[in-house]
């Protein structure tokens, strides 16, 4: 009987000892990439890896990557909800993506449900001749913040992109205190089914072609930025349903429009706006509306047409 | 019943002598342990480890490492992306340091053989922490690159001065437990790229896996 006692206490004690031993620790781990790092140590902050490529094997979805240092960390595929932080304590993070994409966002995991990405403190810089800064075709929702987009080129549509949204289901992206510039096109969005979301807010979209694309199925509503310098239009809806919000924003030293709506059944909607010194005002094309609340500053551009429609106040 | 006693009496004599040689051979602090493991990627790992410390100061041992996640070197520059389905990948160190602090060791040493030659002439640095038996025990690496170049300083008026490349310990010799002073290092591009900071601030990563992990001081 006392055999059988102690049998069973060992086999209690061990069975404990097993669980405890392999009962992995919480996961959402916290990893870092450095310029004197390498791929093959666990990226942890004394022995960080090199790139994110690297890094995003070893972190848990809805983990997190850091940066130690401003090195280059890379071009990276996405494939689970993750938070990419460039951190500020030695400067930016920074993605050098020639000819490539610095970030593809492409979400498909069932198991993952939050389908989330947030990127920080990233330079991603395509010195001149990157594919697209950030692709989105799979995910829920994207944020974009206190970063930097340039330096891609391309056709503008699939190309050439800083942010593009080219999604087959809807998606909220949200991008704030970033500057995007020396692209063919700002950001643009559109998906095949349902819609694509854009929340833009205290960012300098300059020096690109195009500033902001909101073609099928793109609605964008842009506040308190900066859509100027650019060498097209600053904003142009592209499908029919497209639509653009524009507030407390300056579009100014656009060589083509401030505001176009150049397709059948698109929409601007453009409210205390200053509109200075472009080629055009505004553009609309038959069957388009671009509607004000009647207190947008427009003065100084070379050509355009009176807005079609309001924006009632209530 | 003589027999029995001078048996007794010779064993008692035997062990006397054996105990000091068993005492002298364990002198020193030393690590030693093995582990297999997975992280988030559910890539198996392996590392094996064993460094001991002599009378002298001197440390030797070898670190043995797998990884079935591969290794290439990519140019973060390049906008590429690492290729998917590499080799496993192994290498082989002769650790060459070993510092303890309470229950942590760190080592550090130069890789000798590897599947990826680029890492032959790397430094890995290694901490250990054990916690005994029904604790997990923990454990992390690095690899770094050593700095590169280096020079060694010469009288160019001197032909017999062959330069300051010589590597000495001053001790005292009327005293067997003093381990000495290394001559200190003038020749730049042999320090370590790594970061090493204090023994005590490693962090850990989280790894699934068995293995053990001896510390003694």
């Amino acid at each position: 009987m006392k055999t059988f006692r102690f049998t069973l206490r060992a086999i209690g004690v061990m069975a404990f000892t097993f669980i405890l031993f392999s009962a992995a620790q919480a996961q959402a781990t916290r990893t870092w990439v450095a310029g004197l790092g390498d791929d093959a140590n666990p990226c942890s902050r004394t022995a960080p890896c090199k790139t994110f490529a690297g890094a995003i094997a070893k972190t848990s979805k809805d983990g997190e990557i850091s940066v130690l240092d401003p090195s280059p960390a890379g071009a990276v595929t996405i494939t689970k909800s993750i938070y990419i932080n460039g951190t500020t304590g030695a400067g930016f993070g920074s993605i050098l993506n020639p000819s490539s994409t610095g970030f593809f966002i492409n979400i498909t995991d069932v198991n993952d449900l939050r389908k989330a990405v947030r990127i920080r403190n990233i330079d991603i810089n395509g010195a001149s001749s990157g594919l697209n800064g950030v692709t989105i075709t799979s995910a829920n929702n994207v944020w974009i913040e206190d970063s930097v987009i340039d330096g891609n080129a391309g056709d503008g549509i699939a190309s050439g992109i800083g942010v593009r949204v080219n999604e087959s289901n809807g998606c909220n992206l949200f991008i704030s205190n970033t500057v995007i510039h020396k692209n063919v096109t700002g950001v643009r969005l559109s998906t095949t089914s349902g819609f694509v979301a854009a929340s833009i807010k205290n960012c300098n979209i300059e020096g690109n072609t195009t500033g902001v694309d909101a073609s099928a199925g793109g609605f964008a509503t842009i506040d308190h930025s900066r859509i100027s310098g650019n060498t097209g239009d600053a904003l142009k809806a592209t499908a029919s349903g497209a639509t653009i919000n524009v507030t407390d924003s300056v579009m100014a030293h656009n060589t083509g429009a401030a505001a176009n709506a150049s397709v059948t059944g698109s929409t601007i909607r453009c409210t205390s706006n200053r509109v200075y010194n472009n080629t055009a005002s505004f553009l609309i094309a038959a069957g388009a509306t671009v509607a004000s609340d009647g207190e947008n500053r427009v003065i100084g551009n070379a050509g355009g047409v009176a807005p079609n429609g309001a924006v009632p106040k209530q | 019943m003589k027999i029995t006693a001078l048996a007794a009496i010779a064993s008692l004599f035997l062990i006397s002598i054996a105990t000091p040689w068993s005492t002298s051979a364990q002198t020193g602090p030393s690590a030693s342990g093995s582990y297999t493991f997975v992280l988030e990627d559910d890539l198996t790992k392996t590392l094996e480890f064993q460094a001991a410390t002599d009378e002298r100061g001197t440390t030797t041992g070898q670190f043995t490492w797998r990884d079935d996640a591969g290794s290439v070197e990519v140019d973060p520059d390049s906008g590429q992306e690492p290729p998917k389905g590499l080799p496993s990948f192994f290498l082989t160190a002769d650790l060459d340091s070993l510092t303890i602090l309470d229950n942590r060791a760190l080592m550090g040493g130069t890789v000798r053989d590897s599947s990826n030659r680029d890492y032959i002439g790397r430094w890995v640095q290694l901490v250990v922490e054990d916690n005994g038996d029904g604790r997990l025990d923990k454990f992390s690496w690095c690899f770094c690159k050593p700095e590169p170049g280096g020079w060694v300083p010469a009288d160019a008026e001197d032909p017999r001065d062959e330069g300051a490349w010589w590597h000495w310990w001053s001790t005292d010799a009327e005293r067997r437990d003093d381990i000495g002073i290394e001559s200190p290092n003038v020749i730049p591009g042999t320090r370590h790229g790594c970061i090493i900071p204090p023994l005590a601030v490693y962090d850990f990563p989280n790894a699934r896996g068995e293995g053990d992990i001896q510390v003694q001081r």
